[in-house]
């Protein structure tokens, strides 16, 4: 439980901490350390150096603003679930940030740690990926922009490349307040083994004007359940159609055997789960 | 005030320094020159050593020493069982502290590395490069017991470690029967997971030749014993010492290699060392528990009347033999596999057999919950064969009021009960009729209801020490308290059994309390010392206050019986003719004059003025030895649903009426029942280890290994009968095992109720939510009613 033995530097601005994964051997970003430190002390991580972004200002703004908010990549989860215009505005993030490891890990898990990560059972994939974020990137080329739909590459690998930092998450506020996460948590973990993100809109005649959808745990990946999207939009909602629509959505995942936990078993607990999310999206 | 301290809502006094991060843990031991050990563990399950090579560490600043199982051979005895249960043909395979030639399962350890910090430390763990030749590995029971299977130990052949078998004919029952019912069943392998995992400190003085030991056990005496002789040293010579212990559940009985290495490391080096378990460690080298296979078959009449039960269990021990391994499964678990009902026929055949996994040993509850397990089980199945109420068929075969004391087919005697009388009180606060009524309807909307009983009994408060040797247990099972009145009439409570979360340091201040009159805040409870107590057994088998508490009512009592004298002195008056009542001693029928207990003991500091016979001072010990176990009881009931689409059972409601005698503590009990529960619930639904081919642990850590949590559990209901045990001072029966005894076949039995439209019978525990699916998947697909 002792990791082994690594350079600590801190860096005060985003350009610093950039020359310091270049130059530093086997560099490795901390943000909140929330899954980085435990991997470090069970070994399974060995940077060289810890390049500590805690103290960058500018990777601590975090905005609402009309048509989007701005997360900084060291914006702890705890002040997501503190502020009340996101809770408005995007209620399906705090919603999902609540559900996320225990108030000690909120304390002090980053949102940009948590998708830099990119831990494929990570409550905040789905969210991403169901509200269209944009991940704003710093390199040593400059400032790169990556949707979320291109964000996921591997399990725990993002777009990010190692000489980049990720500065900040942009999510639109495009969505009315109709969303839902629902979470099926792994029973030992916590991780979800099947969470989903749901936002709906709805047009005046009660119709599906748009809806997205994307799941995290239950696939190899995060993925957004566009089969779900295809066989709603335009109709009226009933329980028939969530079901087919949730059947549609949970075959867009690719799903493998895990433990007691079968691919089958993984696709009908996403079916499952996308249904319950739809059903509480539409009807909040 | 001795009215109102025994069965009063006390506030735990240990928890002013637990709650309040001023425990003292061993692992919060810090000495001048203090060294820090690691043990080099195998990653291999079978494997062959071919070599250590430690020439890495040369390059390592810190490193002080390394030794190897080589280096040990002969240096230090083989680590024992102390339980070798009669007529089993047990093989006491040498259990060697480091692997010299083979490593046996992943985690055994082969080399200790001594260094100055525990970062050195975990670099040179790492460096030492160990030359393995991996061999064939076995972690199923059934299949080591094959033809050609590996084998573990020279001794053994085919693994079997012990053949044992008890109880009474059962063919003529079978023969007779109207009914048979036959069921095999697997009851998975759990790992206990207290808050601390384990550590051990060792010092050595030069100076007096005397080794201190401070450790993470729930019996030090019973460490004493057995590392003096492991370590080839005087017993008084070695000291044991139990400081605040976070938990145990029976992973802290055993005597493992690691403390024996850091007592010797300490020695051998003249410097204090520490080892401390890491959490994956912990997952992997501290026993686990259950892990059973069991062939049960149960004889009855079509009305309902069981007439026989015989069992056939397969208990996998792991790759040796632990402290307590082979008794687990033998006498406390074949003893009372016909539970809380009386059958006239039973028997039970047990193997133990060797595999190359974690040692088992006792999980609490230790062979009474596998026990409990099956005979609820059966119970529910033959009901279900015969279409009678699972309830009737408790009704029916539970042992009467007036049958106690009942012996039975084991030759165990049941001290006292009224089981029924649990079973009332449960059906009436829930409603049973209501709630069958309300599950007949949602059935109708295709939705699935359970309710699950399960009336346990358990045989606990261990236990007479003439029973202890003729069942083949190493030691005594007795218990010993010494009660010291101080000069100011403060008291000193010193006892043998080693408590370590359970709360006896409030309960046993209550008991003397109670027995001397004075107040709570006055007296002082200490264990766990073998240098403070002269010996004990420790803290297991809820015999802390069946049998501590006893000697400990018994000591108080002969406290005041010596004080009475001297109080019949200063009064003037004949012995005969004093009263004793809260802690004041009267002449008879004059409460005018009186002496407080206070008073009594400081004339008898002062010694001025003794009777003539009376010696000076004012304590006294007591070693009782009970005369039978303790058998507490009760009903306990779980409502769950099952949700048909994700397989998840939740848990709507838990009632747990229990009869553990005179409750001391209300809120201590509720507190045992509670974590009992919380823990047998684990099993039926969470828990469960799984190894790969390779006998590699898959569930090593939280990520795979489901403890269960707070988000799963419904609100706990708690009730109590009250029949006191005839048989011991205090009537107390035991209360930490129960839960966990009564509640896992609970919950299956109530899981199974649910999906009984379905048809489907029985399901491998855990009943975790692929599990159920699946089982639900198959049953439609093959026709079932949906």
């Amino acid at each position: 439980m002792i990791p082994s033995a690594f350079r600590y530097r801190r860096a005060q601005t985003v350009a610093e901490a950039l020359d310091l994964l270049r130059q530093e051997p086997e560099a490795k970003l901390l943000a909140g350390g929330q899954s980085l430190l435990p991997l470090m002390k069970l070994r399974l991580a060995r940077p060289g150096t810890l390049v500590d972004i805690s103290r960058i200002d500018e990777l601590r703004r975090f905005e609402v603003r009309p048509d989007r908010v701005v997360i900084g990549a060291m914006v702890r989860y705890h002040q997501v679930l503190a502020n009340a215009e996101l809770r408005a505005r995007l209620p399906l993030l705090p919603q999902a940030v609540a559900v996320i490891a225990d108030p000690q890990v909120r304390h002090r898990g980053t949102v940009g740690g948590s998708a830099a990560h990119a831990d494929p059972a990570s409550d905040l994939a789905a969210v991403f990926l169901a509200a269209d974020a944009e991940f704003v990137l710093q390199g040593p080329q400059g400032e790169r922009r990556v949707q979320a739909r291109d964000w996921f590459l591997g399990p725990m690998m993002s777009n990010l490349q190692p000489d980049e930092l990720l500065c900040r998450i942009e999510i639109p506020l495009a969505w009315p307040p109709h969303q839902a996460y629902l979470k099926f948590p792994h029973p030992a973990s916590g991780y979800a083994l099947a969470g989903v993100a749901a936002l709906v809109s709805r047009a005046p005649d009660g119709s599906v004007e748009d809806v997205k959808v994307a799941v995290t745990g239950a696939g190899q990946l995060p993925f957004a359940a566009q089969g779900v999207t295809a066989a709603l939009k335009g109709q009226t909602l009933s329980r028939q159609l969530m079901r087919e629509a949730a059947e549609r959505g949970a075959a867009d995942g690719t799903y493998a055997d895990d433990g007691p936990y079968s691919a089958a078993y993984r696709q009908n607990l996403a079916r499952v789960m996308i249904e319950r999310a739809l059903a509480k999206a539409s009807e909040s | 005030m001795s009215q109102a301290v025994l069965g009063a809502r006390v506030q735990r006094k240990e928890d002013a320094r637990l709650v309040r991060g001023r425990g003292r843990y061993t692992d919060d031991i810090r000495l001048p020159g203090m060294l820090y050990a690691g043990v080099v563990r195998s990653p291999y399950a079978h494997a062959r050593i071919r070599a250590i090579d430690t020439r890495a560490l040369e390059k390592l600043d810190g490193v002080v020493r390394v030794y190897t199982g080589q280096d040990l051979k002969g240096r230090l005895g083989s680590i024992p069982t102390a339980w070798i249960p009669p007529d089993s043909d047990l093989k006491t395979v040498e259990h060697p502290a480091l692997a010299y030639d083979k490593v046996r399962y992943v985690g055994d350890g082969v080399a200790l590395v001594v260094a100055t910090s525990r970062g050195v430390l975990e670099d040179a763990l790492e460096a030492i490069r160990v030359d393995y030749e991996p061999l064939p590995a076995v972690y199923d029971q059934l299949a080591a017991m094959k033809q050609g299977a590996p084998q573990l130990h020279q001794d053994a052949p085919q693994n079997v470690a012990l053949h044992w078998r008890a109880g009474t004919d059962t063919e003529d029952a079978f023969r007779r029967a109207d009914v048979v019912v036959r069921r095999t069943f697997r009851q998975q392998r759990l790992i206990p997971n207290p808050m601390e995992p384990r550590c051990a400190v060792a010092q050595y003085d030069e100076a007096t030749g005397e080794l201190t030991v401070w450790a993470t056990t729930q019996n030090p005496h019973i460490h004493r014993f057995l590392m003096a002789n492991i370590l080839g040293m005087p017993e008084h010579k070695l000291r044991v010492v139990a400081q605040d212990v976070g938990g145990g559940f029976g992973s802290k009985i055993a005597c493992y290699p690691d403390e024996v290495l850091v007592g010797y490391a300490a020695r051998d080096l003249r410097a204090p060392v520490k080892w401390t378990e890491t959490r994956s460690e912990h997952f992997l080298v501290t026993t686990h528990g259950r892990d059973h296979v069991d062939e049960v078959e149960l004889a009855g009449t079509k009305d309902g009347r069981i007439l026989a039960v015989r069992v056939r269990a397969y208990a996998n021990l792991g790759a040796y033999l632990s402290t307590a391994g082979p008794g687990v499964p033998t006498i406390l678990f074949g003893l009372i596999v016909n539970g809380a009902y009386d059958i006239e026929a039973a028997s039970s055949e047990v193997y133990g057999i060797f595999t190359n996994t974690t040692p088992v040993d006792a999980y609490r509850g230790a062979g009474r919950p596998e026990a409990t397990y099956l005979i609820e089980r059966m119970i529910d199945s033959y009901a279900r064969e015969i279409g009678m109420d699972p309830v009737e068929v408790r009704r029916r075969n539970l042992v009467k009021k007036d049958q106690f004391p009942y012996t039975n087919p084991f030759g165990l005697t049941y001290d006292s009960g009224d089981y029924h009388q649990t079973l009332d009180l449960a059906l009436k606060t829930l409603d049973y009729d209501a709630l069958r009524q309300e599950q007949a309807a949602l059935r109708q909307q295709g939705k699935y209801l359970g309710i699950g009983f399960s009336t346990y009994v358990e045989m606990c408060g261990l236990g007479p020490s003439q029973v202890a040797g003729a069942v083949g247990f190493q030691g005594g099972l007795w218990e010993s308290a010494l009660v010291r009145v101080h000069p100011t009439g403060k008291v000193t409570v010193f006892t043998g059994a080693s408590p370590h979360g359970q709360g006896e340091e409030t309960t046993f201040a209550q008991i003397v309390a109670d027995r001397l009159g004075v107040p709570l805040d006055d007296i002082e409870v200490v264990h766990g010392d073998t240098d403070r107590i002269s010996m004990g057994w420790g803290t297991y088998g809820s015999r802390t206050t069946a049998v501590g508490g006893g000697a400990l009512a018994l000591a108080a009592d002969r406290v005041v019986a010596k004080a009475k004298r001297l109080a019949a002195h200063m009064l003037e008056v004949p012995e005969a003719a004093v009263e004793f009542e809260q802690g004041r001693f009267y002449p008879e029928g004059d409460r005018r004059r009186g002496v407080s207990l206070q008073e009594v003991t400081l004339q008898a500091y002062l010694a001025w003025n003794l009777p003539s016979d009376l010696e000076p001072g004012l304590e006294a010990s007591a070693f009782y030895d009970p005369t039978n176990f303790t058998y507490p009881f009760g009903t306990h009931v779980a409502v769950v649903s099952v949700d048909a689409e994700t397989g998840e059972v939740r848990l709507l409601r838990y009632l747990a009426v229990d009869d553990c005698g005179p409750v001391i503590n209300p809120m201590i009990v509720e507190g045992q029942v509670h974590g009992g529960v919380v823990q047998g619930i684990g099993q039926a639904l969470f828990e469960g280890a799984r190894y790969d081919q390779d006998g590699q642990l898959l569930t090593a850590s939280f990520l795979d290994y489901a403890m269960p949590k707070a988000r799963s559990l419904p609100r706990l209901e708690t009730l109590h009968t009250v029949t006191p045990s005839p048989h011991n001072p205090l009537g107390v029966k035991g209360v930490g095992e129960t839960g966990t005894i009564a509640s896992t076949p609970a919950v299956v039995n109530a899981v199974m109720d649910a999906l009984s439209p379905l048809g489907i019978t029985d399901l491998p525990m855990p009943l975790s939510p692929p599990v159920v699916w699946e089982a639900i998947q198959a049953a439609r697909q093959s026709g079932g009613v949906s």
